[in-house]
């Protein structure tokens, strides 16, 4: 003990940076030559020197040693790393439920993480990324806000740069495809059309050519590399000619490289914008293509150095710009500037040139993976503290070795960041093999996203899992470390202190919950897609092949095509209908002059015959009738509905305007779903005599790959340049409704996951519970309790949770479904109780087995082996 | 190896050791120094030296019976080992050695 008078705060200083081993010799001295000092020179002076003295034993010798440094972390983290290999070698069941259950939902977070950083990448490339920005418009139709668009009014830059000075825009426009002849081949080629300020501020790279003045003279083209290789390969193209089919000859003014993967602008050409005039004095572009009422197909890239000028920009852009447009009351539009780097993943704008990804299905499926991934990281927590019962006695014996309590936490705290990192390897396994499913699951992914495996990605995989071990292991070792180890060593009584039980109940259930959304999505889903399939859509789906025309003439093709044998009818159509296709039409009504939109499809006349369309009055097309002077059409149920002309055959002889003929109704047909499930049929309108571009071939044989050949036979002898197109109509349907199937493997994945995570939480509960129990389940047998009276006591819990899960998973899904998702289908299924009584008795049944394996066994114990050591 | 070779503070340690005999504790090794010296040392600087001496082998401790006097803390003494006494001679003889070489001052 300190003797009173030494001065109590030197005292303490020095017995906390004293080495302890030391301090009995040292102290004792220093109070000795203290008491002895006091006698000499009094108390104050005697005081003075010890605290001096104290001070001169600060030196290396007499400091305790930190338990800390770099040195002696390494070789505690070494003995972590051993002692937590050795109890994952031991408890090998545990370690693959846990490991194998970790790395499935981990895939899940890498496939996220992968395509976000895919998509962080999305035009980096740009030079001067930070100063560059797109003109996006939000056209305002008769005080009607419209979709906002990517595109902007072709002269919107120009009139721009007269106003504000240092600035520079480039003038894009999209849609420049077609058929290419070079250099004696035929290839399709898809580009954009740019003006000569191309290369002033996008970072392409022009291999060949002049930057200044390539994309400035009408009819000339930029190639990209790979287009070049696949045509010229080794010659020059510069000054050679291509052909585009339908624009024109251009002339080649130098080779662009391939732009990059992660750019949203994406070309094989460039053609001079100069070109659209001309082709709109030929017909090829609608007259009003370069209005400013015109917002489609034109785009302003606007670079502004420094960004000083852009208040200007946008100042300019909020007052100046919408007074070009000659009738704002009725139409106008408002600007806004778009960074080049936020276009992707950005906002969902419509008219974009490029790949776009907005950002609601990376949020949902980040959502959804983290969700996963905390799930199974709840599991680990879950499982590890039901086998506190063996690891606490290991706990008690270190701690009476002298562990403390951060070392007990190191210790746990490694053991689930190994476990995390043994997970991370089987994953990234499971990330291969998931890879290129997951992308077909995203629309357009494909174009974006590429998700390979490079170094940055698995750094930041081995970040990502760290962290995941991290928390995983965080209320376990919190808890070991915290445990007291008489408490631990006292096996039977410290398992009745085990907190959150409410907390981990209340996890058991949000699991469960979760998983019924899944099932029942699943299963709504499915019904869904065969409705779908099976709807009846007014007209005949099987054995249609849709041949694409290219062009070709269509007599020409209906005489070839019915040579053959195998193909019964051929009829002719605009487009393909069930498949999300319409066409809007501008009719004026000659009673009252009113104008109304409607849909319109281009038939022939045997289309009715072809497709079992019925006829409900009146009469079909005559052959040729139409052919120089449009005069007849037909029109739908809805469509008579619609604008009041009484029964179908009242309707007949009505007359409407239609592109500045007069037309009268001839025939009305039964409703038929031309668009596609999601929308109400609208007013509809068969046009008759051009505009086809698919052949409907009736197939009447059952041999469909020889049919398939022997049709493509015919297209070869008819058309030498274009390539066969052709589908099955209800394989094109089918196709259509991919996005159910789409929907059911992602829910399905989901689900199971979500499934076999929460089923190994549940087991690990009744595990815990029954273990806990055994004492008690001992006494009961020996008082005469039977085994299925014990089963009931020990599983009565578990379905209770599991019930009350359902009660609250079922409505969720059933209302997500049936007010959200489902609501946004005209045509849709009804959700029975078939679909969420199935659903929840398979739940049901999965719980029971997981249960019954432990509680089996429990209640099957010979009471005299639990019962024993009392 | 930090050396076996005595530095002088050490050195006048070790002496004082003997000196003192079977009393050798840090309080009388300071006391000794600074009587012998004339030079006042802390009590850290000496068990520095002390703690030197141990590692290089030349002294070795042991801890007496607690006494009341200071709490009933025990005291440490400290004794020459054998390799200490022999460092400690040659040091002697080395200079002894060193003094005989030198000239005669006429």
């Amino acid at each position: 003990m300190k003797h009173p008078e030494i001065p109590s705060f030197a005292y303490r200083l020095f017995k906390w940076f004293c080495k302890d081993p030391l301090f009995e010799e040292l102290e004792g001295d220093l109070e000795e030559t203290f008491l002895r000092n006091k006698e000499r020179f009094g108390l104050k002076k005697a005081r003075r020197i010890y605290t001096r003295e104290i001070l001169k034993m600060i030196r290396p010798s007499v400091l305790s040693k930190p338990t800390s440094g770099p040195g002696y972390q390494a070789a505690l983290l070494g003995s972590y790393v051993t002692i937590s290999i050795r109890n994952l070698k031991r408890q090998k069941l545990f370690s693959f439920i846990n490991i194998f259950s970790l790395s499935v939902a981990m895939s899940a977070g890498l496939l996220v993480i992968g395509m976000i950083t895919d998509l962080l990448k999305f035009d980096e490339f740009h030079g001067h990324k930070h100063e560059i920005y797109r003109v996006i418009s939000s056209p305002v139709y008769q005080s009607r806000t419209l979709d906002v668009q990517a595109s902007s009014p072709r002269y919107l830059g120009k009139e721009m740069m007269q106003h504000i000075s240092g600035i520079h825009v480039t003038n894009l426009g999209r849609r420049m495809q077609g058929t290419a002849t070079a250099n004696e081949k035929n290839l399709f080629l898809k580009g954009i059309y740019a003006d000569e300020h191309f290369f002033d501020f996008l970072s392409f790279e022009l291999t060949k050519g002049n930057k200044k003045t390539a994309l400035k003279e009408p009819f000339s083209v930029l190639l990209s590399q790979s287009f070049v290789d696949k045509t010229f390969k080794e010659e020059d193209p510069l000054g050679e000619t291509i052909d585009i089919e339908g624009l024109g000859t251009f002339i080649v003014t130098g080779i662009v490289a391939d732009p990059p993967q992660f750019s949203h602008l994406q070309f094989e050409a460039v053609v001079s914008i100069s070109t659209t005039p001309l082709l709109a004095n030929q017909g090829v572009l609608a007259k009003s293509h370069d209005q400013w009422e015109n917002l489609d197909r034109y785009y302003n890239y606007i670079y502004i150095p420094n960004n000083e000028q852009k208040a200007n920009v946008e100042s300019w852009l909020e007052t100046t710009a919408p007074t070009f447009f000659q009738d704002q009351k009725n139409f106008t539009a408002s600007f806004e500037l778009q960074p080049i780097n936020k276009i992707v993943p950005g906002p969902d704008i419509s008219d974009s040139i490029g790949p776009k990804m907005i950002y609601l299905p990376i949020i949902i499926l980040s959502v959804i993976a983290g969700a996963i991934l905390l799930s199974a990281i709840f599991n680990y927590t879950n499982l590890s503290m039901a086998r506190s019962l063996r690891r606490a006695r290991e706990v008690g014996v270190r701690k009476l070795n002298g562990a403390t309590r951060s070392s007990i936490f190191g210790q746990f705290t490694v053991e689930a960041i190994i476990l995390s990192l043994f997970s991370l390897g089987l994953s990234i396994v499971f990330f291969r093999m998931l890879r290129n499913g997951f992308i077909a699951l995203l629309p357009r992914a494909e174009e974006m996203v590429r998700l390979e495996l490079s170094a940055e990605l698995i750094g930041l995989f081995v970040v990502f899992a760290i962290l995941a071990g991290l928390i995983a292991g965080l209320s376990p070792s919190l808890f070991f470390a915290r445990l007291s180890s008489l408490n631990a060593l006292r096996s039977g009584k410290m398992l009745k202190t085990l907190s959150g039980i409410n907390f981990r109940k209340g996890l058991i259930v949000t699991q469960f919950a979760l998983s019924i959304i899944f099932v029942m999505a699943v299963v709504i889903t499915n019904k869904q897609y065969s409705y779908s399939l099976n709807k009846d859509m007014g007209f005949d789906k099987s054995n249609i092949l849709n041949v694409s025309m290219q062009g070709n003439d269509p007599e020409i093709l209906r005489a070839e095509f019915l040579k053959l044998p195998a193909v019964s009818k051929v009829s002719f159509s605009s487009y393909i209908t069930g498949v999300g296709t319409w066409n809007n039409l501008q009719l004026v009504d000659s009673r009252n002059q009113d104008t109304v939109w409607v849909h319109d499809l281009f038939v022939d006349h045997s289309y009715l015959d072809n497709m079992n369309i019925e006829l409900l009055a009146g009469r079909n097309f005559e052959t040729g009738e139409n052919k120089i002077r449009e005069s007849a059409i037909l029109v739908n149920e809805t469509f008579v509905q619609n604008f009041g002309l009484g029964s179908p055959s009242e309707a007949i002889g009505t007359i409407f305007k239609v592109e500045d003929e007069s037309v009268e109704i001839v025939g009305v047909i039964r409703d038929i779903i031309y668009a596609n499930l999601e929308e109400h049929i609208n007013s509809f309108v068969l046009r008759n005599g051009k505009r086809y571009h698919y052949a409907n071939l009736k197939i009447s044989s059952t041999d469909v790959i020889g049919t398939l050949d022997k049709v493509e036979g015919v297209w070869d002898s008819v058309d030498k340049k274009h390539r066969f197109e052709a589908h099955f109509l209800d394989q094109q349907i089918e196709d259509y409704f991919k996005f159910l199937v789409d929907f059911m493997k992602i829910f399905g994945f989901v689900g199971f996951l979500a499934i076999s995570i929460s089923s190994l939480g549940l087991f690990g509960m009744a595990l815990y519970a029954t273990q806990t129990r055994m004492k008690e389940i001992g006494i009961r047998k020996t008082f005469g309790a039977s085994e299925r009276m014990l089963i009931f006591l020990l599983s009565k819990g578990f379905f209770k949770m599991v019930a009350i899960a359902v009660l609250i998973g079922s409505p969720i899904c059933y209302f997500l479904f049936d007010k959200l998702i489902l609501a946004q289908q005209v045509y849709r299924t009804e959700i029975t109780i078939m679909e969420v009584g199935g659903s929840i008795l398979f739940l049901m049944s999965l719980c029971f087995l997981t249960i019954i394996t432990q509680t089996w066994n429990a209640a099957r114990t010979n009471p005299a082996d639990v019962l024993r050591d009392e | 190896m930090k050396g076996t070779n005595l530095g002088e503070f050490q050195e006048i340690v070790m002496l004082s050791i003997l000196i003192l005999e079977k009393n050798a504790y840090g309080v009388t090794i300071q006391d000794e120094i600074d009587r012998r010296m004339k030079r006042s040392i802390s009590r850290g600087a000496l068990h520095t030296a002390l703690t030197r001496l141990e590692e290089k082998g030349f002294i070795s401790s042991d801890y007496g019976e607690p006494t009341s006097e200071r709490g009933g803390r025990r005291k440490r003494f400290y004794e020459v080992t054998n390799k200490g006494l022999e460092t400690l001679q040659e040091a002697k003889e080395l200079r002894e050695g060193m003094w005989g070489l030198i000239p005669k001052l006429t």
